[in-house]
């Protein structure tokens, strides 16, 4: 069973792809801030990360620094879920290419986003 | 004239002659004795003198005396004012001459004073003049002070040798300096302008106004003040001429931008909310129909289908609302970014219309798309998607029967897309209006479903950010429109960018 981490602020989101993801077999694991989200992706070392990028205190472009900064996990592939365009998020060039997917909220579905994880992750 | 004097001593001569010679006859015959003879020589002479001397005192009377007299009273008369008066001539002697002579030098004098009290008139005239004209400038003087101490923008006159002629409140207020520190002085040292990114001084405009050079005023400058640091300023400058045309001063008008900028900051950080606090749950409610459709919540009551589909298409109206008012607010700060790369533009209108044919199928509409070829575009492929995707959903949106049709044709370094449908067209009062922000053809000729409005708006500015162009190529009413876009060609020597 493929575990994905989802680092996301909004209760709604949050539980809209809690259910998607569990519905299609996964194992679930969250955090509402980013704080908790850098934690949990280190301990329980995730297949996935789906995350959110304006978070309050540590954002999400704070969380994939810290991911990418982190040899244990560096290589664990991140998805981010936002509503902010790619230029305007902040993210250093250099990390932006290692993101996997780059989604935004209002365009997609939740089942495209789990049809690009399963996917990635086949 | 000098008859009566002659007449006169001719009598009085010939009567002592008589006088003599009847004396001298007498006292020849009988001569008296002597004592009477000096009596009546003396009584003869007495009554011959007497008469003669009242005569003559009459004459004197006559012809100097009363002339004598009459100029006197006249000339009383006109020492009093009354120049109107003349010397009556009684004569024709030198004394009548002398009056004549009188008479001639008052009406010289008349003339004289005549001339005088003219001139005095025009003089008095003119002054009267210059106090108008004085009291109308000090009017005009007191209007452009008020006006000048009225404005919120900084105004400063800059003399030709570089003084400060005009330093109003605004400029005070500013700069920190009082007009008394300012005026006179040369600008550079009170009007201290930076560049407000680099700090250094900036305040060639000035110079180059003089000279005559214009401004681009694309530089963020800001004031150096007495107290108060730098502060952000909006700039420009005028030139005063005088009547022949040459310059002598220079206008410089500041404004305080600080409040503007703060206001920008706000509308920023109100876009970026609203961006955030909007768009997030309409995602929501995105996504949650998209699971209800999909069977996640369990099957769904056929009843309820077609209200949840209406959910779904208003929920993708206020999406689209909320983000072409984001794209505008980009476009207008300037904020607009986008991701070049080089794409072949098949695979571009593929994609877009593969999306669209579902839609156009429910309306029984055909997308055709005539063969594009392998042209690669340098560009940024989301936002040329969002371009095909507005044109194509306008062309579907206006169209009822028949096809829409999406062609390239080469044209010079560009490649022109388009998009042509037979649909309702618009009129030709209406064109003018399709590419301003919120403009739609009129409603009574349109009763269906309103976008925004922002669509084509939004789509020029991408196109031109991309270094192409928009534009309405055809369009008859019921006959249908094409709209076309270009998109410049990657050359054959260019290095082709990486398609990520």
């Amino acid at each position: 069973m493929k575990k994905i981490l989802i680092v996301e602020d909004d209760p709604i989101i949050l539980k809209i792809y809690q259910s998607k993801f569990k519905l299609s077999g996964f194992e679930v694991i969250s955090a509402t801030n980013g704080e908790e989200g850098i934690e949990k992706a280190q301990k329980q070392r995730p297949d996935f990360i789906i995350l959110d990028l304006m978070m309050p205190k540590v954002s999400g472009a704070d969380v994939l620094k810290k991911i990418y900064e982190n040899p244990e996990i560096e290589n664990t592939p991140v998805g981010i879920l936002t509503v902010v365009p790619i230029d305007s998020s902040n993210i250093p060039t250099h990390i932006v290419d290692k993101i996997t997917f780059y989604w935004i909220k209002d365009e997609i579905k939740p089942s495209d986003v789990l049809e690009d994880v399963k996917e990635f992750l086949s | 004239m000098r008859l009566p004097l002659k007449l006169a001593l001719i009598i009085f001569a010939a009567i002592l002659v008589a006088v003599f010679l009847s004396s001298f006859l007498i006292f020849s015959f009988s001569p008296p004795p002597i004592d009477q003879v000096i009596i009546l020589f003396v009584l003869i002479l007495i009554l011959i003198i007497l008469p003669i001397t009242f005569v003559l005192w009459m004459y004197l009377q006559k012809i100097i005396v009363k002339p004598i007299l009459s100029f006197n009273s006249i000339s009383k008369i006109i020492s009093s004012g009354n120049l109107g008066k003349r010397i009556e001539i009684f004569s024709k002697d030198e004394i009548g001459e002398l009056g004549q002579n009188i008479n001639t030098i008052i009406g010289h004098l008349v003339g004289a004073f005549q001339n005088m009290a003219f001139s005095l008139r025009n003089e008095k005239n003119k002054e009267k003049q210059l106090a108008v004209s004085l009291a109308q400038l000090r009017v005009e003087k007191a209007k452009d002070e008020a006006l000048l101490g009225s404005m919120g923008d900084s105004v400063i006159a800059i003399s030709q040798d570089k003084k400060i002629l005009v330093f109003n409140k605004a400029a005070s207020k500013l700069t920190g300096f009082t007009s008394t520190e300012a005026l006179n002085k040369p600008y550079a040292d009170v009007l201290k302008i930076i560049n407000e990114k680099e700090g250094i001084p900036a305040d060639e405009f000035i110079a180059n106004a003089f000279t005559g050079i214009g401004e681009n005023k694309s530089k963020h400058l800001a004031v150096l003040t007495k107290n108060r640091g730098a502060i952000p300023v909006s700039y420009s400058a005028g030139l005063i001429y005088d009547a022949k045309g040459s310059v002598i001063s220079v206008i410089v008008v500041l404004r305080d931008i600080t409040q503007e900028r703060q206001l920008e900051r706000m509308k920023d950080e109100f876009v970026s909310i609203a961006s955030h606090e909007l768009r997030t749950p309409m995602s929501a409610i995105k996504s949650l129909i998209s699971m209800i459709f999909e069977g996640d919540f369990g099957a769904v009551n056929e009843g309820l289908k077609d209200p949840l589909s209406d959910v779904a298409k208003a929920t993708e109206r206020l999406i689209q609302l909320v983000n072409d008012v984001l794209d505008v607010s980009r476009i207008e700060a300037g904020r607009l970014k986008i991701m070049i790369s080089d794409v072949p533009v098949i695979e571009l209108v593929a994609e877009v219309v593969k999306l669209m044919q579902i839609l156009a199928g429910e309306k029984g509409i055909k997308i055709v798309v005539e063969p594009i070829g392998q042209e690669i575009v340098r560009t940024d492929p989301k936002k040329v998607k969002e371009i095909l995707n507005n044109l194509i959903g306008n062309a579907l949106k206006f169209t009822d029967k028949g096809q829409i049709t999406v062609f390239a044709r080469k044209s010079g370094n560009f490649l022109n897309i388009s998009v042509a449908d037979s649909g309702i067209g618009i009129a030709k009062q209406d064109q003018p209006k399709l590419f301003t922000k919120f403009s739609q053809i009129s409603a009574d000729r349109l009763v269906r479903p309103l976008g925004t409005g922002l669509g084509l708006y939004i789509s020029r500015e991408f196109v031109r950010k991309l270094g192409g162009d928009l534009w309405l190529e055809y369009s008859e009413v019921d006959r249908g429109s094409i709209f076309t876009f270009s998109l410049p060609l990657v050359a054959n020597n260019m290095v082709v960018l990486n398609n990520n």
